[in-house]
């Protein structure tokens, strides 16, 4: 065989090689292009997806609290202090959230105090509403990764914790990630 | 002032390097020799640029400016002033502004280095294609990364400082800089492969001229990734040290190919082979550094590290794809030139084995990246969400990182061309002896499970193969004999040996347990007694640090810790760690004491061999350092040389056989180890 002839094999065989690596690339990249987060997307954490840490205790109005015994429910577990402004401002949310949620029996809105007096929490509710279970223990913050304040993370019925919330939440934000999950 | 001063060196060197790289460009299409040699003065342009802006944003950063919109998210009265410094690189706008200033140092190295070359075409079109990179870095800070935004404070405004995470060890300094060191650094050697492509210059000369370049951001990448795998261990609590998050995953993917371009290099200087998969593997270097640098800032991918901003990810992903498109289309124009002198012989020989460490290398990155980019797959097909979790990467990682181990101990004895049974018996006899010693031996201390047991006896197996080299080096060329690519390759290796034989043992014998423990109460952890005598809170400006003093074995007293940050609120816990040869003991408060009651919870880690793992990473480092320093026969051969031109034939003996026996191109002569 003459030499020109191997060249252009050569060359052929080249570009379809080529050819064949750049397209599988090119899916990937179009992968990446598309497959972005969605606009609410929960932030990431070593929790998303995995059992929820045990979350049990005594609550401010001296009620026994277990996560575990709200199985067969949603659970939306909210960080706050009453000296975060975020977490000022996001009440009245999460106060329209509960009464939805005592409402329809869906779901089940459990807060943690961050680095906060008992005083000052008691009288925050006192003043903005709200009749929740409230625990303090700063533990939970560990376990969570809770990277700032609000966080919120929603559960689900089979105790998996499915989304993560940081910053501010609203009650349709909620209802929104819950539906998502319920009703695929 | 600052924004503006710094948003004009930013806009100083997007204009130098993008008038540097298309000067040059015309300049050698049109073969202007004068005008190419303005090349350089646009390049000093863009380092002036680029240190200018860094040290605008350091200022600004002391001065607690808070009119730099980047000193308003990460600056804070209350940080020290070397978290302070750091905080430059502590969020997004700031870390491609460390990145910029990596390449510039990189581009004035280059500079300087080949100043000879000025007038070489090949040198000339890497610097184009070094600023052409350097251009798209600066317009990201032009564009969705400027780290020079304007703002207005109102009066009294604080800053929250650094993501506290970020601001509570040590080594928050040392890591990024380092791995920036390393992803930067494989930009010189891939400009040079563009280069030569782009010139037709399809010889070994540029991989010559790159060698050490290659072999410095190597070392810099893992020496970043031990650190950073360090860092996550003594900060974050959770007992680990690696965890197979996306952007661990994304560090790790250059890093393996890099290291078997580092390998297969070796076969194309000695025979000019696999000439196209050297220049895939560093186009795929390349690449993956940028595509590691999309997956942690653009938030496409779930993971824990802090960078996720959606508005850099589609520049850098278009970069990505232009970077991709054009290597493979320079390569398949050049495929004609690119054929092989010959084929590579008998499966056999260094360069098979060499062969084999690429495939090995290759396996892993498809399996890391496959892991990585799975649960995007799984989420287009038909919208699952998950999370590819430990056990596949550990499932897959284990067999290949054993294979690993045993190429590590047959690979390095292997002499060019063919070996003969003889040879190889003779060469691997006591290396072999020393495997099975050590797997005796550790069957002897207890350790149990096949593949741990395996893992042990192929570390000692590769670990005295690479001594047994080294010996051999020593005694020919006293301590000369440790330095050059493979007696400093060989100083690798062990490290990494003992980094693996490290992660055996810490992997397969780690015990983890927690206890709930009222104040004065005792536990045994693995034969030690912690006792937990009292918690405590200190406060300053900045942090509320609340800890627990747990004695151990009624000596040492060891406070693990969680600290909250008062601008954030985030608490980050602090482990404490017993460090010794032998194994580590890990304490974390779960729960910490608060007003109402000083009970704790606490998890108690024991890990062996823990610290062979950043030993093994020191000696890496140690031995990349050697590695950089030419060998004894380099040093006298380059005397003779040094006016020799860049693209030089294929060096008939870049890096000597240290035992130039029994090659099939070599006469056999007695060798002096076991003669």
């Amino acid at each position: 065989m003459d030499d020109k002839v191997v060249s252009n094999q050569r060359s052929r065989r080249a570009l379809w090689v080529g050819l064949g690596v750049w397209i599988v690339i090119a899916g990937l990249v179009a992968l990446f292009a598309i497959g972005g987060p969605s606009e609410q997307s929960p932030a990431a954490s070593r929790i998303l997806n995995q059992r929820v840490p045990a979350v049990v205790g005594t609550t401010m109005d001296d009620e026994h609290f277990d996560i575990d015994q709200h199985r067969g429910q949603w659970v939306a577990i909210n960080f706050f202090a009453t000296w975060c402004p975020g977490c000022v401002l996001e009440h009245p949310e999460l106060v329209a959230f509960d009464k939805q949620a005592q409402a329809n029996g869906a779901a089940q809105l459990v807060s943690i105090v961050f680095n906060d007096s008992a005083d000052n929490v008691t009288e925050f509710f006192d003043k903005n509403g709200g009749d929740w279970p409230i625990l303090q223990q700063p533990g939970l913050a560990v376990d969570f990764q809770v990277a700032q304040l609000p966080e919120t993370f929603l559960v689900a019925p089979d105790g998996t914790v499915t989304h993560r919330f940081q910053g501010q939440v609203t009650a349709q934000l909620l209802w929104d990630a819950i539906d998502s999950v319920s009703r695929p | 002032m600052n924004p503006v001063l710094g948003f004009g060196f930013i806009v100083l060197g997007l204009t130098a390097s993008v008038l540097g790289a298309v000067g040059g460009a015309w300049a050698l299409l049109s073969g202007r020799q004068e005008m190419l040699r303005t090349i350089r003065q646009w390049t000093w342009l863009v380092v002036g640029a680029a240190v200018g802006a860094f040290v605008v944003m350091e200022l600004a950063l002391f001065q607690r400016d808070y009119t730099v919109g980047y000193v308003s998210k990460v600056g804070s009265p209350h940080t020290p002033a070397l978290f302070n410094f750091a905080a430059l690189w502590s969020s997004l706008e700031g870390s491609i502004l460390l990145w910029t200033l990596v390449l510039a140092m990189y581009l004035a190295a280059m500079v300087v280095k080949f100043a000879k070359r000025a007038d070489d075409p090949l040198f000339g079109w890497a610097l184009v294609v070094m600023l052409t990179v350097t251009a798209f870095f600066f317009a990201l800070m032009t564009g969705p990364a400027n780290p020079f935004v304007a703002v207005e404070v109102p009066i009294g405004f604080e800053g929250p400082g650094p993501n506290p995470l970020l601001q509570n060890h040590l080594l928050m300094a040392f890591h990024p800089p380092m791995l920036y060191l390393g992803y930067v650094g494989f930009t010189v050697p891939f400009s040079f492969a563009i280069a030569a492509l782009i010139c037709g210059r399809m010889g070994e000369g540029w991989l010559v001229a790159t060698r050490r370049w290659t072999v410095a951001a190597w070392g810099f990448l893992s020496f970043g990734i031990i650190l950073g795998a360090w860092w996550s261990y003594e900060v974050l609590g959770w007992g680990g040290y690696w965890a197979w998050d996306p952007v661990e995953n994304a560090s790790l993917l250059p890093w393996l190919t890099g290291t078997a371009y580092i390998h297969s290099v070796m076969v194309q200087e000695r025979r000019g082979l696999l000439r196209v998969w050297n220049l895939s593997l560093l186009s795929a270097t390349f690449a993956l550094t940028i595509l590691g640098t999309f997956l942690t800032r653009s938030g496409v991918i779930e993971s824990v590290h802090a960078f996720a901003d959606g508005a850099v990810g589609p520049w850098l992903l278009v970069f990505f794809a232009v970077v991709v498109t054009v290597s493979i289309a320079l390569i398949v124009w050049r495929a004609d030139e690119l054929a092989s002198p010959g084929a590579l012989g008998s499966p056999v020989s260094r360069e098979a084995s060499f062969l084999a460490n690429n495939l090995l290398f290759g396996a892993m990155a498809f399996v890391v990246l496959l892991g990585t980019v799975f649960p995007l797959l799984a989420e287009a097909y038909d919208g699952t969400r998950l999370t590819i979790g430990r056990p596949y990467f550990d499932s897959l990682a284990g067999p290949l990182g054993l294979t690993l181990l045993f190429l590590m101990a047959v690979a390095p004895i292997m002499p060019w061309g063919r070996a003969s049974t003889e040879v190889l018996s003779k060469r691997l006899f006591v290396p072999a002896i020393a495997g099975v010693a050590v797997m005796a031996l550790a069957l002897v201390i207890g350790a149990r499970g096949v593949s741990s047991v395996l893992g042990f006896g192929l570390a000692g197996f590769a670990g005295s193969s690479a001594l047994r080299q080294l010996v051999l080096s020593v005694r020919r060329h006293r301590l000369w004999g440790l330095t050059g690519r493979t007696n400093g390759g060989m100083v690798v290796h062990l490290g990494l040996i003992v980094l693996a034989a490290g992660l055996v043992a810490a992997e397969g014998y780690r015990s983890d347990q927690s206890f709930t423990l009222e104040l004065g109460q005792s536990v045994m952890v693995e034969g030690r007694t912690l006792t937990y005598l009292e918690a405590g809170i200190e406060e300053t400006e900045r942090t509320v640090r609340t800890f627990a003093a747990i004695e151990i074995d009624g000596t040492s007293i060891y406070h693990p810790s969680a600290t909250a940050f008062r601008a954030s609120g985030q608490v980050v816990p602090t482990p404490s760690v017993k460090s010794t040869i032998t194994s580590d003991l890990y304490l974390v408060l779960l729960q910490v004491p608060d007003r109402d009651s000083d009970t704790i919870q606490l998890r108690a880690v024991v890990r062996p061999l823990v610290s062979w793992l950043w030993g093994g990473g020191v000696i890496m480092a140690l031995g990349t350092m050697l590695a950089v320093i030419p060998s004894r026969r380099k040093r006298h051969k380059q005397k003779d040389d040094q006016q020799a031109s860049i693209d030089p034939a294929p060096d008939p003996d870049p890096e000597p056989d240290p035992e130039p026996d029994a090659g099939a191109e070599a006469e056999p002569t007695v060798e002096p180890a076991d003669g």
